[in-house]
C-alpha cells in the first residue's frame, strides 16, 4: 500500500468539456485534500465533466469517498439528486470497487469499463 | 541599505557586504529545502518568503529579515525549507566568505555574536509562545475527548442469557467511531448500534456525536417522549393485538431514515457520512431485524466458527436524501456470537505496512470459543501482535453479543 496519490490530469477532445483524472497510488485520508483541489482547480479551469480513472488506486478509504461525493457537489450545487450526472468512474481496481460496493456508492455514481462509454454517458 | 544591515556594526556591515551577492527567485520557486546543506544566510531585499517543512507553515517574513543563519553559519542541514512567496529578491552571504572577512574585523566579530545571540534569544521567545499556544490546543483537545467519550454507552445493558461486550481506540485524540447498546422498552427489542464516520480526528468526531445522537433519540424516541413511563426499562408499553415484529421494522425503519435525511438535509455540503449497522434484538427468540447502511458485513459466530454475515442492505448515511434502507433477518443462535467491527480492524497495519485483513480476522473468528468480551480481547491481542507498535491510521471498534447456551 502506497502512501501517496498522484494525479494526472487530460482533457477529452470532443463536444463535451469533459477532464479525465488518473489517480494511482492511497486515497485517503492524507491525501483527499490533494484530489479535491486538483478538481477544483480542473473545474475552475472550465471542466463541467469528470471522469476519475481509479484502476491505479490500491487503496479507498471513506475519508477518499467524502472527497468524490464533495466533487460531485461541487460540479452540480444546485443538484441533490441520487444520481451523479457530472462525474463518472472508470475502471477501479478490485480494491476500490470493493470500496464502492460496501459503502453503496455504486448506486450513486456510475462505474464504466471504458472511456468512451464513461464519456458518452456524461 | 536594508534596516537589517543599517543595524549592524559598521565593520559586520562591511563584511557582509563583502560577503554578499544579489538573487532573484521567482514565485513559487524554493530557495531551498530541508535537508540541503547550509551555505550562507540570506538579507531579504525584496518580497516576502515562507518558511514550511512540507504543508506546513512555521513562519513568513518580508523585506529587511534575515533567516538561514542557523544552518547557514553552523555549515549543517537546513532544518525548514523556504519558498519564494513573491517576486523575491536577496542578499546572500556567503558563510566561507563572511568567516574570512571577519577574520580581519575584530569588532565585525564581535557584532556577529551579538547578532547570532540576539536573534536566538528572538527564536527562544517565540518557541515558548508557541509550545504555550500548542499546550491549549492539547488541553482543548483533551476536553473534547472526555466529552466524546461521554458519547459512548456508560455500561452496556444487561439482558439475561446474553453477554455484550464493546471496545473503542481513537487513532486520534477524537475519533469517529462509535458504538452504541440499549434498551427499547416499548417494544421489548435491543438495539446494537456500530457507526463509522468517515475520514478522522475533530471533524469526524463532532459528526460522530450527531449521527449517535440521532440513532439514539429516535430509536428511543417513545421513552424520550414518555420518559415517566419509560424510564424504567422494566416497563413495556404492547397494546393487545399490537405486532411487534411491524414495530420494530418501523423503528429500524424511522431511524436510519430519519439520521439520513436530517444529515444529508442540513448538512449535505459538507458531505460527511456514516456507515451504521443498527441491529434490533428480540431476546425472547434471538431473532433480529438489522439495517446495514454501508457498513463492514458484521459476523455470526458459532460453536464450528463462522456461520453467516449480515452484508450492507443500502448505502450509507447521511449523504443520500431520500436513501432507501432494506430491513433484513438474522439469528443468534444458543452460544453464538454476533461480531461488529469497523474497518480499523482490518485495516490495522503493521510496521511493514501490511494489513491485517479480512482473512486474518475469520481466521481468528474460525478458530473462536468464548464469551463476548473473551472475542474482543483476543482480537486486539491479535492485532496489537500485528501491529507491533506502528501506529494506527484508523479508529478500532468493536462490539458483540453472545446468547448464552441453554
Amino acid at each position: 500500500m502506497s502512501d501517496n496519490l498522484q494525479i494526472g490530469v487530460s482533457r477529452e477532445e470532443g463536444d463535451k468539456n469533459v477532464s479525465v483524472l488518473r489517480l494511482t497510488g492511497s486515497l485517503d485520508a492524507n491525501t483527499q485534500n490533494q484530489l479535491e483541489d486538483k478538481a477544483k482547480e480542473t473545474i475552475d479551469g472550465g471542466a463541467e465533466y469528470l471522469v476519475l480513472d481509479m484502476s491505479g488506486v490500491d487503496y479507498l478509504g471513506s475519508a477518499g469517498m467524502r472527497a468524490i461525493h464533495a466533487i460531485t457537489n461541487q460540479l452540480s450545487p444546485e443538484e441533490s439528486s441520487m444520481r451523479s450526472a457530472r462525474l463518472k468512474v472508470l475502471s477501479p481496481s478490485p480494491a476500490a470497487a470493493k470500496v464502492f460496493k460496501t459503502l453503496g456508492f455504486d448506486s450513486f455514481i456510475d462505474i464504466h469499463d471504458n472511456l468512451d462509454e464513461a464519456i458518452a454517458a456524461l | 541599505m536594508n534596516a537589517f544591515l543599517e543595524s549592524l556594526h559598521p565593520e559586520l556591515r562591511e563584511a557582509f557586504e563583502l560577503a554578499a551577492s544579489r538573487v532573484r527567485f521567482a514565485k513559487g520557486q524554493a530557495v531551498f529545502h530541508r535537508g540541503d546543506p547550509g551555505q550562507a544566510l540570506y538579507i531579504i531585499e525584496k518580497g516576502r518568503v515562507r518558511i514550511h517543512d512540507g504543508d506546513l507553515v512555521l513562519n513568513r517574513l518580508g523585506e529587511g529579515e534575515v533567516f538561514g543563519e542557523i544552518a547557514g553559519l553552523g555549515g549543517h542541514e537546513r532544518t525548514a525549507s523556504v519558498t519564494a512567496e513573491q517576486e523575491l529578491e536577496l542578499l546572500r552571504i556567503e558563510r566561507e566568505a563572511l568567516l574570512g572577512a571577519v577574520q580581519t574585523r575584530p569588532e565585525a566579530l564581535q557584532g556577529l555574536m551579538k547578532m547570532l545571540c540576539e536573534r536566538e534569544s528572538g527564536l527562544a521567545d517565540r518557541m515558548t509562545s508557541r509550545s504555550w499556544q500548542l499546550r491549549a490546543a492539547e488541553q482543548e483537545l483533551e476536553i473534547g475527548r472526555r466529552i466524546q467519550t461521554g458519547f459512548l454507552p456508560d455500561s452496556l445493558p444487561e439482558i439475561r442469557g446474553y453477554k455484550i461486550a464493546g471496545h473503542f481506540q481513537a487513532a486520534r485524540v477524537v475519533a469517529g467511531d462509535f458504538y452504541d447498546a440499549f434498551h427499547i422498552p416499548s417494544i421489548g427489542r435491543v438495539a446494537l448500534v456500530i457507526g463509522d464516520v468517515c475520514d478522522k480526528g475533530v471533524g469526524a468526531a463532532l459528526f460522530m456525536t450527531l449521527f449517535r445522537s440521532l440513532i439514539r433519540a429516535t430509536a428511543q424516541s417513545r421513552r424520550f417522549m414518555n420518559w415517566a413511563f419509560d424510564h424504567n426499562p422494566a416497563n413495556t408499553r404492547i397494546a393487545e393485538g399490537q405486532d411487534i415484529e411491524s414495530l420494530a421494522r418501523e423503528t429500524l425503519t424511522n431511524t436510519i431514515a430519519l439520521t439520513n435525511n436530517y444529515v444529508a438535509i442540513t448538512h449535505g455540503k459538507t458531505s460527511m457520512f456514516a456507515s451504521v449497522f443498527i441491529a434490533l434484538l428480540d431476546p425472547e427468540t434471538g431473532a433480529m431485524t438489522y439495517i446495514n447502511a454501508g457498513h463492514e458485513e458484521p459476523y455470526i459466530v458459532g460453536d464450528k466458527g463462522i456461520k453467516t454475515t449480515l452484508p450492507p442492505t443500502g448505502p450509507v448515511v447521511g449523504i443520500f436524501p431520500g436513501a432507501k434502507h432494506d430491513i433484513a433477518t438474522g439469528m443468534l443462535g444458543p452460544g453464538e456470537i454476533l461480531l461488529t467491527y469497523s474497518d480499523g480492524v482490518p485495516e490495522a497495519t503493521s510496521q511493514s505496512g501490511e494489513q491485517f485483513s479480512d482473512r486474518r480476522l475469520r481466521d481468528l473468528l474460525d478458530d473462536f470459543r468464548g464469551d463476548a468480551a473473551e472475542l474482543i480481547e483476543v482480537i486486539i491481542n491479535s492485532i496489537d501482535e500485528f501491529a507491533e507498535g506502528a501506529q494506527q491510521h484508523d479508529d478500532i471498534t468493536l462490539l458483540a453479543c453472545r446468547r448464552e447456551t441453554g
